[in-house]
C-alpha cells in the first residue's frame, strides 16, 4: 500500500490552489510585450501580397505557357 | 435486478465510515471539481468535500484521464489568454490575427447562445467547455501569426510559455497531489486488480458495443479489471456502459441525472 497516497492535502486545500492558478492572469506589461513579439515575428502584410501575386503570375505562366 | 446506478447522496450514506474506500473518478467530476466556471462545479466539489469527511477515499483514476482534464485546461488557458490579446491599450495585434480572433470570438458567442437554447432550464447540463477555443480553431489563430516557417515561430511559442507553461506544469502537480494513477504493472498496486495482463483489445469491443467514445472505454476497461467497486462520473455514455457492460460495479452520479436513465435503461 505504500504507494497509495495516504496524507496527501484535503480536497479544500489542493481546490484552492487549483482555483488560484485558473486565476491567475498575466500582468499588462506582459500582454503588451507579448503582442510586440508576435507582430514582429509575423511576415509584413506587404511580403504576403507579393507572394500571392507572384503564385498568381506562376500559376497564369503555366496556363498559358504550359511552363 | 436492481440497478447499478446510484445517486450522490445515496453513496453518500452507504460509505459513511468506511475505510479506506478506494474509487475510480472520471476526468468530467476532476474538472467540475477544480473549476468555479464549470456547470456542475458546486454539485461536484460539494459532493466531493462531503465524501471526504465522512469516509477515508483514495481517488483512483487512469493517465487517460489525466491528459482529458489537462487538455481541458489547455483549451480554456489559451483561449482566455488569446482573447485578452485583442483589446489592449497602447498596442494594435497585427489585422489578421485581429480579425481571427474577432471571429472566434463570435463563433464562440453563437455556440453559447445555442447551447443556452438547448439547455433551457436545466443549466447544469450545460456544456462548459464550449466557452473554450477547439483545436482547429487554436491552429487558425496560430497561422494567422503569419510566421514565417517552425524557426520562427517565436510568437506562438511565446503565448504557450506565457498562457500555459506555468500553468499546466502547477495543474499537473495538484492533479497528482488529489489522484493515484491505476498501473497494473506496478507491483504495490497488485492488490488492487483481479487481473493484472489487461487485454487492451476488451475496451475496442466495449467501444463497439455501446458506441462510446475510446477514452471512456479505456478506463471502463481498466475499471473492469480491479477490485474497485465504484466509479464516480457525470458522463452519459459511460453510466450508460457501466449499466450495461460491468453490471457488478456501481456508477456514481447526481442524483438528478438518474432519472435520465429511467427510461433508456428499465429494468437494466
Amino acid at each position: 500500500m505504500e504507494d497509495i497516497k495516504k496524507n496527501r492535502r484535503s480536497i479544500k486545500e489542493i481546490k484552492k490552489d487549483m482555483l488560484k492558478i485558473i486565476k491567475r492572469r498575466p500582468t499588462e506589461e506582459e500582454l503588451i510585450d507579448l503582442v510586440k513579439i508576435i507582430n514582429e515575428n509575423a511576415i509584413p502584410e506587404d511580403e504576403i501580397k507579393i507572394k500571392k501575386i507572384a503564385i498568381k503570375r506562376e500559376n497564369h505562366d503555366i496556363e498559358q505557357n504550359g511552363l | 435486478m436492481t440497478s447499478n446506478r446510484m445517486g450522490f447522496n445515496q453513496f453518500l450514506k452507504k460509505v459513511a465510515g468506511q475505510e479506506n474506500l478506494n474509487l475510480i473518478i472520471d476526468s468530467n467530476m476532476l474538472i467540475a471539481c477544480f473549476d468555479e466556471d464549470h456547470s456542475n462545479y458546486n454539485l461536484v466539489s460539494d459532493f466531493i468535500e462531503k465524501l471526504e469527511s465522512c469516509a477515508e477515499v483514495n481517488f483512483f483514476t487512469t493517465v487517460t484521464t489525466k491528459a482529458e482534464y489537462l487538455d481541458y485546461q489547455r483549451r480554456r488557458f489559451l483561449t482566455e489568454g488569446i482573447f485578452s490579446l485583442s483589446s489592449l491599450s497602447g498596442v494594435e495585434l497585427i489585422a489578421s490575427a485581429k480579425q481571427v480572433i474577432y471571429q472566434m470570438k463570435m463563433r464562440r458567442g453563437k455556440r453559447l447562445a445555442d447551447e443556452e437554447k438547448r439547455v433551457g432550464d436545466d443549466e447544469e447540463n450545460f456544456n462548459t467547455a464550449l466557452n473554450y477555443l477547439q483545436d482547429s480553431e487554436l491552429k487558425e489563430i496560430k497561422k494567422s501569426f503569419r510566421a514565417r516557417d517552425v524557426q520562427n515561430e517565436i510568437g506562438w511559442l511565446k503565448v504557450c510559455d506565457l498562457f500555459l507553461k506555468k500553468n499546466i506544469a502547477e495543474q499537473e502537480a495538484l492533479l497528482d497531489e488529489f489522484c493515484n494513477y491505476l498501473s497494473a504493472h506496478n507491483d504495490f498496486q497488485a492488490h488492487l486488480f483481479k487481473n493484472r495482463n489487461i487485454d487492451w483489445k476488451r475496451a475496442t469491443s466495449l467501444s463497439s458495443a455501446t458506441g462510446m467514445g475510446y477514452s471512456d472505454a479505456l478506463i471502463l476497461n481498466m475499471f473492469s479489471e480491479t477490485n474497485l467497486d465504484y466509479i464516480l462520473t457525470l458522463d452519459y455514455d459511460l453510466i450508460y456502459a457501466v449499466s450495461i457492460s460491468a453490471k457488478n460495479k456501481f456508477v456514481v452520479l447526481p442524483d438528478s441525472r438518474l432519472g435520465d436513465f429511467k427510461g433508456t435503461l428499465k429494468k437494466i
